[in-house]
């Protein structure tokens, strides 16, 4: 039983149902019917991120405290200077 | 979220996987974002936790802060992703994502999702006989068998199977 279940996945994989085979131009079809819906959703990802742009936000203390390789360093110190 | 005292295998397989895909930092930094992990846990531990899976991105333990870090309704021991702004010797927290919201970090659900069995997983919308093999990231071993995955404590989050073969030492130092 145990070995059964230790090579399940790859038989599995060999016994699994496959996509239906068909010619390239009706895959070709079926692809660019999915594609509309992914450049929609492209284009909602993209609002969105707008929209995360334009949140308000909240001021931290930049002295909280972390624990580095150095030892203790603040919220601050770990832009490394950066923004 | 990390578990204080309790050895490498036993660490969180959810923050294993989309932590070890952060890699290339220099594409941030061109833009000036900086990326660091704030660990829930202590340093000396979580530290070397970073060593034995060769990451090497900056890397803090928060543990004395996370009533702040994150403060509700953040939940300590959750993973989240937390944006800040500084303006000269001021910070500002501008967004912060936690469940799903970490696959921002992860690239191999993004590719799974693009092949003709996606992730495998059991609550996906899959047509009848696709393989589902479960959801957890751990396995009970490595290549080439992955054998199947075991709910935590059982077996180890997947990456750390690679870094075993090639001898790294999973010793955390947090055990009598």
């Amino acid at each position: 039983m145990s070995s059964e279940n230790h090579s399940q996945p790859h038989d599995t994989i060999n016994d699994t149902a496959m996509p239906t085979v068909v010619d390239r131009a009706t895959f070709q079809a079926e692809l660019d019917r999915l594609r509309v819906r992914e450049k929609a959703h492209t284009r909602e990802g993209d609002a969105i991120a707008a929209a995360r742009r334009r949140l308000p936000m909240i001021e931290m203390d930049p002295a909280i405290s972390l624990v580095g390789p150095h030892g203790p360093l603040t919220l601050l110190d770990a832009f490394e200077g950066r923004t | 979220m990390w578990h204080p005292g309790h050895p490498a295998p036993e660490q969180c397989e959810g923050c294993t996987w989309v932590t070890t895909q952060v890699g290339e930092l220099s594409y941030l930094h061109s833009r000036d974002i900086t990326f660091a992990v704030f660990c829930q846990g202590p340093y000396d531990e979580s530290s070397r936790y970073r060593d034995f899976m060769a990451w090497d991105m900056p890397w803090y333990s928060a543990q004395d802060s996370l009533g702040v870090l994150l403060a509700p309704p953040r939940r300590a021991g959750m993973m989240h992703l937390v944006c800040y702004l500084r303006e000269g010797d001021r910070v500002f927290e501008t967004y912060w994502t936690t469940l799903r919201g970490v696959e921002a970090m992860d690239y191999s659900y993004a590719l799974m999702d693009l092949t003709v069995y996606g992730r495998q997983e059991a609550w996906e919308d899959s047509p009848p006989g696709w393989p589902q093999r479960g959801h957890l990231t751990r396995t009970d071993g490595g290549a080439p068998d992955w054998p199947r995955e075991s709910a935590w404590p059982g077996g180890r989050p997947t990456a750390q199977w690679p870094r075993l073969a090639a001898c790294r030492s999973d010793d955390l130092g947090n055990r009598p």
